[in-house]
C-alpha cells in the first residue's frame, strides 16, 4: 500500500500539516498530489518583492477549497511593506474564506466578495503605505463596520489611518429589520451631534476632571432619550487598537453606542493615551449584555475613584485586564497604606463573578485634597457592600499585580482568593526564603508580606506561579548564597504547580528546592539566575520533573556559564518529554582584556589565542581529564556522578561541556528547539561531532533528527568540525541561528568548510566588520546550499567596533563611580 | 462494555467509554440503543489495525473532548505536537501507518486522524520530490509540458 492510495481528503490532511513553501512544491510529485495541494485549506504569505509582481486573484484561485488566508509583513522594511500592499491590492475575494488576517488594509476592498468571512485581522502599523486608500471603491470603515460587522465573529482591527480618514459617527448604518435602507448617522438624533459638540468642549476643559465627566453624563442622557432604531450584529470578539482620545469617542459613541451586541463576549480596546469616562464603560455593558472578557490598554480612566470605575464595569465580565492605563483612587484609597489592595478589593468586591484579573504598570493617581466631595459620597455608598465581601468567597482565580512598586508594599493579601495562578513582581528576593509564618488559615494581617510558607499554606491550589523578585545587589547574593540553605519542612510546597516562572530568584538553592518538590511542571523559566562558581555552587541532586515541556534558563555573570550548565544537567535528566530548551548565560564585557586600541589585527590574534585555551578547556566539565571523560561515556556511566568539586574557579572554563550536548539528546530525545546563548561550542573541540554521531545512531532513542526544528547556538570559530554532519542529520530543522564568536579573516578555511568550495573570501571590504560579515554571509550561503530544507539560516557575528565602544563606555562609567565612591565614604572592597 | 468485530471476524470487547472514541461507533451505539448485545460490524478495518486503534483509545480515554473547530487557532497546524506515547505507538510500518489513518478516518477518530497525518508529513518534510516517490511508492504521471506548467505556477514561492 503507498500513499498515492490514500484518499485525497487524506492527503489533504497532511499537506495541512507542512509549511506552504514546502506544500506548493509537492505539487510536483504526481497528479493526485498537484489535486491533494490544491484542495488545501489554509494559505499563508509572506510576500517578497518578485512575489508582489503575480496576481493574488491568480495565486489563490489555484486553491478552490481555501479557508484560511494570512498575508503578513516578511520584514519591516521598504521593500517588504511596499511588497506587501501591491500583493493585497489584487485580493478580489474568495468565495469560500473565513479566516483573513492582514497587515494592511489594501485587502479592504476584496472583502465584500468574501461571503463566507468570519473572521477578520487587519494590523496596519501607521508607517505602512496607503495608497490604495484614495482609490478603494468604498470607504474602509463602512465595509468593515457596516458591511461585515452583520456576518463577522471575530473583527480585530488597528488601523490609525482608517481612523484617521473617516469617522464611525458619520456611519450610515443599515436598517435593523434587514431592509436595504440605510439609515443616516445624522437622522439617528442628535446624539452624534452632540458627541462631536461635547468632545471640543472637553478638549477645552482637560485639567477639570469632574467638569469632563458631567459632560459626559449628559450626553448618555440625551443619547438614551433619542429612541434610534439598534442595529443588532452578530460579532462575538471585537478587538480595536491604536485609538486615540477623539476617536475612542468616535467609535464607542458613534458604533458601540448605536448597536446591540448580544454575542460579544470579549472586548479589547488597545488605546494610545485615551481618556474614557466612566459614562462609555457603562456603554459596555448596556451595547453588550453578556461581555465577558474586557481589556483595556493605554487608557486615562476618569473615573473619581476606583471605586467608581469598579462600579461603572459591566457585571458580566469573568475577565478584566489593565494594562497601562491611569486610575485615579479616589480619596479613601489615597490614604490606605496598600494602594494596591484597595484596587484589587475594590473591583473583585464589585465584579462578582470575575475569575481573571490583570493590573499592569497602571499609574494610580492620588487624590490628595482631602476635601469632601462627590466621589467620597460615592464610597461610603458602598462601604457595607466592601465589608461583606470576603475574598476567599470570591471567584478568582487567576490574578497579575504587575509594575506597582512601592504603591503595593506588601503583597501577602494576594493569598486571600482561592487562586490557581498568580504573577507578582517587584518582591522582596527574601520572601522565597522565610518560612516562618504564624498564621492560622483564614486569618491574616491586612499587611503580611508574601512569603513561600504564607502561599504554600493558604493557596496550595495554585497552578501557574510568576515571580518577579527585585534583583538584589551583588553583596545581598552573596550573603543568599553563602548562607546555609534553610531547610523546609517538606508539606511546603505547591503539588499542583504546571507553570513556574521565577525572575531573579535569591538562590540557586532556593530555585532547585521548588523544583524538587512540585513533580506535575511542564513549564519552567528562570532569569536572572544568581550565578555561582563552582566552588560556592551547592552540591545538590537531579531533579525529577517527568512532565517537563519547555525550559528557560537565564543567569548573567562571570560564573553564569556553569550555573546554567549545571542546572539545565540537573533538571533535564529525567524531562524525556522536553520540547524547547533555551540557556542563555550573558557575561559581563571583560575590561581586563586589552582590545580596546589595539589593532584589527591584534583582534584575530586574540582570537587565536583563546582558541588554543580552548583545546584545554573542552573537556573543563568532568576535571579528571578528557580521557577519563570518555572511559565516562563508554562504561555508561553518567558523567555528572564523577563531579567533584574544583576548589578554584576558572574563568576560561566557560566553554559548553563537550559532552552536554550528547547527554541531552539522549535524555531529551523529542528536542524541538534548542537555544544556546553565551555557552559556546568549542569548534576545536568534538562536541558537535559527537552530538551528529548520536544523532545519526539508529539505536540511540534520540529522535532529534525528526523533531528538531530550531537550533540557536554559538561557536568559538569557524569552521566547526561536524556541522556538517550535524545538519545532514537534522531533517526537519527550519531555524538555524549561528553566532560565530571569532572569525578568522586571513584564512579562507571557514569558506571552504562545508561545501568543499575554493573560492576565497572577499578582500576588498576595508574594515574588519565588514569582512567578518562577509564570511559570515558567504558561510550561510554555504549551509543554505548544503541543507536546502533549512528555511531560515542566519550566521552571524558580533561587531568588533560595537563591543568596543561599549566596554569603552562601561570603563568610563566605572572609573566616575569609583573617582565619586573615592570621595565619599569608604567603598566596599567589591564595588 | 461494547463487543466490535473487525472485517476479518475477530471480535474485540471494549469499554463504552473507549469505543465512543470513535464518533461513528457512537453514532451506531446511539441508534442501536444502549442493551444491544449483538457486535458492531467494521468491514473496513481488519484485525490487526482495529488493535492499534483499540490500544490509542483505551490511552486517550480520558482525555479533554476535542475543541471544536476554532478559526483562531494557528494557521498552519503544527506537526510538531505529538506526545511521546504516540509518538512510540505510530512508530510502526508504512502500510499499517497508512491503514491506521484509513481506519481513523472511517471510524471518525480525530485525534488519531491527527496523529497520523503528522507522522506521515514527518515523513515527507526535508525530501525532494523524487525522494517522496521513492518513500512513497509513487509513479509520476505528469507529461514534461504539465511538469513545467506547475513549475511555472510555483515560481512565486520559491525565491527566499
Amino acid at each position: 500500500m503507498s500513499a498515492s492510495l490514500l484518499p485525497a481528503e487524506l492527503l489533504c490532511g497532511v499537506l495541512d500539516c507542512i509549511d506552504v513553501s514546502q506544500r506548493l512544491r509537492l505539487a510536483l510529485v504526481s497528479r493526485a498530489w498537484a489535486r491533494a495541494v490544491s484542495e488545501c485549506r489554509t494559505l499563508s504569505l509572506r510576500p517578497t518583492p518578485r512575489m508582489a509582481a503575480a496576481r493574488l486573484s491568480d495565486m489563490i484561485a489555484r486553491f478552490p477549497r481555501l479557508q484560511r488566508l494570512s498575508l503578513k509583513l516578511r520584514s519591516k522594511d521598504e521593500d517588504s511593506m511596499n511588497a506587501l500592499v501591491l500583493l493585497a491590492s489584487g485580493f478580489e475575494g474568495h468565495s469560500t474564506l473565513r479566516s483573513l488576517e492582514a497587515d494592511t488594509t489594501a485587502v479592504i476592498d476584496g472583502l465584500p466578495r468574501c461571503p463566507q468571512l468570519r473572521r477578520l485581522v487587519i494590523r496596519e502599523d501607521f508607517t505602512m503605505p496607503i495608497p490604495h486608500i484614495l482609490t478603494m471603491s468604498e470607504d474602509g470603515l463602512t465595509v468593515l463596520f457596516v458591511r461585515l460587522a452583520r456576518t463577522l465573529d471575530v473583527l480585530d482591527v488597528g488601523c490609525p489611518l482608517l481612523w484617521a480618514v473617516s469617522r464611525f459617527g458619520r456611519l450610515r448604518l443599515l436598517r435593523p429589520a434587514g431592509a436595504a435602507g440605510l439609515l443616516d448617522a445624522a437622522d439617528a438624533g442628535d446624539g452624534s451631534a452632540a458627541d462631536l459638540a461635547g468632545e471640543s468642549d472637553d478638549e477645552g476643559n482637560d485639567e477639570d476632571d469632574n467638569d469632563d465627566d458631567t459632560i459626559a453624563t449628559s450626553e448618555t442622557e440625551s443619547i438614551a432619550e433619542c429612541t434610534t432604531p439598534l442595529t443588532t450584529a452578530p460579532i462575538k470578539a471585537l478587538a480595536m487598537r491604536s485609538l486615540h482620545t477623539a476617536t475612542a469617542r468616535d467609535f464607542i459613541g458613534g458604533w458601540l453606542r448605536r448597536h446591540r451586541l448580544p454575542e460579544l463576549r470579549s472586548l479589547d480596546l488597545l488605546c494610545d493615551e485615551a481618556r474614557i469616562w466612566p459614562s462609555q464603560l457603562r456603554t459596555f455593558s448596556s451595547a453588550a449584555p453578556s461581555l465577558e472578557r474586557l481589556s483595556l490598554a493605554g487608557c486615562q480612566l476618569e473615573a473619581a475613584s476606583i471605586h467608581e470605575l469598579a462600579e461603572a464595569l459591566p457585571r458580566t465580565l469573568l475577565s478584566l485586564k489593565l494594562t497601562s492605563c491611569q486610575l485615579a483612587l479616589g480619596q479613601a484609597a489615597s490614604s490606605a497604606e496598600n494602594p494596591a489592595r484597595e484596587v484589587v478589593m475594590a473591583i473583585v468586591a464589585s465584579l462578582s463573578s470575575l475569575s481573571d484579573l490583570e493590573i499592569s504598570h497602571c499609574r494610580l493617581h492620588f487624590d490628595e485634597s482631602g476635601t469632601a466631595s462627590a466621589a467620597a459620597s460615592i464610597e461610603t455608598a458602598h462601604m457595607p457592600e466592601r465589608d461583606r465581601f470576603n475574598p476567599t468567597r470570591s471567584s478568582l482565580r487567576r490574578l497579575a499585580l504587575l509594575g506597582f512598586g512601592r504603591l503595593m508594599p506588601t503583597a501577602g493579601f494576594v493569598v486571600q482568593f482561592p487562586l490557581h495562578a498568580l504573577k507578582l513582581d517587584d518582591l522582596s528576593p527574601f520572601s522565597l526564603e522565610t518560612s516562618a509564618d504564624g498564621h492560622e488559615p483564614g486569618q491574616f494581617p491586612a499587611n503580611a508580606d508574601l512569603s513561600w510558607g504564607l502561599l504554600c499554606r493558604h493557596s496550595p491550589d495554585l497552578r501557574e506561579l510568576d515571580l518577579r523578585f527585585t534583583r538584589a545587589m551583588v553583596s545581598q547574593a552573596d550573603k543568599a548564597v553563602a548562607q546555609p540553605f534553610i531547610q523546609q519542612p517538606q508539606t511546603q510546597r505547591l503539588i499542583h504547580l504546571r507553570k513556574l516562572a521565577l525572575y531573579a530568584p535569591p538562590s540557586v538553592g532556593s530555585v532547585h528546592r521548588i523544583l524538587g518538590t512540585s513533580p506535575l511542571l511542564e513549564h519552567v523559566r528562570l532569569s536572572y539566575v544568581p550565578a555561582c562558581g563552582e566552588d560556592s555552587m551547592p552540591i545538590l541532586g537531579p531533579v525529577n520533573l517527568p512532565s517537563l515541556r519547555t525550559l528557560a534558563i537565564h543567569s548573567h555573570g562571570p560564573a553564569s556559564r556553569h550555573t546554567v550548565q549545571h542546572l539545565a544537567e540537573l533538571i533535564t535528566a529525567s524531562a524525556k518529554c522536553l520540547h524547547e530548551l533555551a540557556l542563555n548565560a550573558t557575561q559581563p564585557i571583560n575590561l581586563a582584556s586589552g582590545s580596546d586600541g589595539s589593532g584589527s589585527d591584534g583582534d584575530d590574534a586574540d582570537a587565536v589565542v583563546e582558541t588554543s585555551h580552548g583545546r584545554h578547556d573542552s573537556a573543563e566539565y568532568i576535571r579528571q581529564g578528557p580521557l577519563s571523560a570518555s572511559i565516562a561515556i563508554q562504561t555508561g556511566m553518567d558523567p555528572a556522578v564523577t563531579f567533584v568539586h574544583p576548589s578554584t574557579i576558572q574563568q576560561k572554563a566557560c566553554r559548553l561541556g563537550t559532552l552536554f550536548l550528547g547527554r541531552l539528546a539522549r535524555s531529551c530525545p523529542s528536542l524541538r528547539t534548542l537555544k544556546l546563548a553565551g555557552l559556546v561550542i568549542d569548534a576545536s573541540g568534538p562536541s558537535l561531532v559527537r552530538l551528529a554521531e548520536t544523532i545519526g545512531h539508529t539505536e540511540t532513542s534520540c529522535n532529534w533528527s525528526h523533531t528538531l526544528e530550531t537550533l540557536e547556538m554559538v561557536v568559538s570559530s569557524l569552521p566547526v568540525p561536524g556541522l556538517a554532519e550535524l545538519l545532514s542529520a537534522c531533517l526537519g530543522l527550519q531555524r538555524l541561528d549561528l553566532c560565530v564568536e571569532h572569525v578568522h579573516t586571513e584564512f579562507s578555511l571557514c569558506v571552504r568548510a562545508l561545501a568543499g568550495a575554493e573560492r576565497e573570501p572577499a578582500r576588498d571590504a576595508d574594515s574588519l566588520d565588514a569582512r567578518r560579515e562577509l564570511v559570515c554571509i558567504e558561510h550561510a550561503g554555504q549551509i543554505r546550499r548544503h541543507a536546502w530544507w533549512i528555511q531560515e539560516c542566519r550566521v552571524w557575528t558580533p561587531s568588533l567596533r560595537q563591543e568596543r565602544m561599549r566596554s569603552r563606555l562601561l570603563r568610563r562609567i566605572l572609573q566616575s563611580r569609583a573617582a565619586r565612591s573615592a570621595v565619599g565614604i569608604q567603598a566596599a572592597p567589591g564595588e | 462494555m461494547v463487543k466490535l468485530s473487525s472485517s476479518d471476524g475477530r471480535e474485540f470487547v471494549v469499554a463504552k467509554e473507549v469505543a465512543c472514541q470513535s464518533v461513528l461507533i457512537k453514532n451506531m451505539l446511539e441508534d442501536l440503543g444502549e442493551d444491544s448485545d449483538a457486535p458492531i460490524p467494521l468491514p473496513n478495518v481488519s484485525g490487526p489495525v482495529l488493535e492499534k486503534v483499540i490500544e490509542y483509545a483505551t490511552h486517550h480515554k480520558d482525555d479533554a473532548p476535542p475543541p471544536p473547530e476554532d478559526d483562531s487557532k494557528n494557521i498552519t497546524k503544527s506537526s510538531e505536537d505529538i506526545e511521546e506515547w504516540d509518538k512510540e505507538f505510530i512508530n510502526v510500518d508504512q502500510g499499517t501507518l497508512f491503514e491506521i489513518i484509513l481506519a481513523a478516518n472511517y471510524l471518525d477518530m480525530k485525534g488519531l486522524l491527527d496523529l497520523g497525518c503528522k507522522t506521515v508529513a514527518n515523513m515527507i518534510k526535508g525530501k525532494t520530490v523524487e525522494e517522496i516517490r521513492k518513500t512513497f511508492n509513487i509513479v509520476n504521471d505528469f507529461t514534461p509540458e504539465e511538469e513545467e506548467q506547475i513549475r511555472k505556477e510555483n515560481e512565486w514561492c520559491e525565491d527566499r
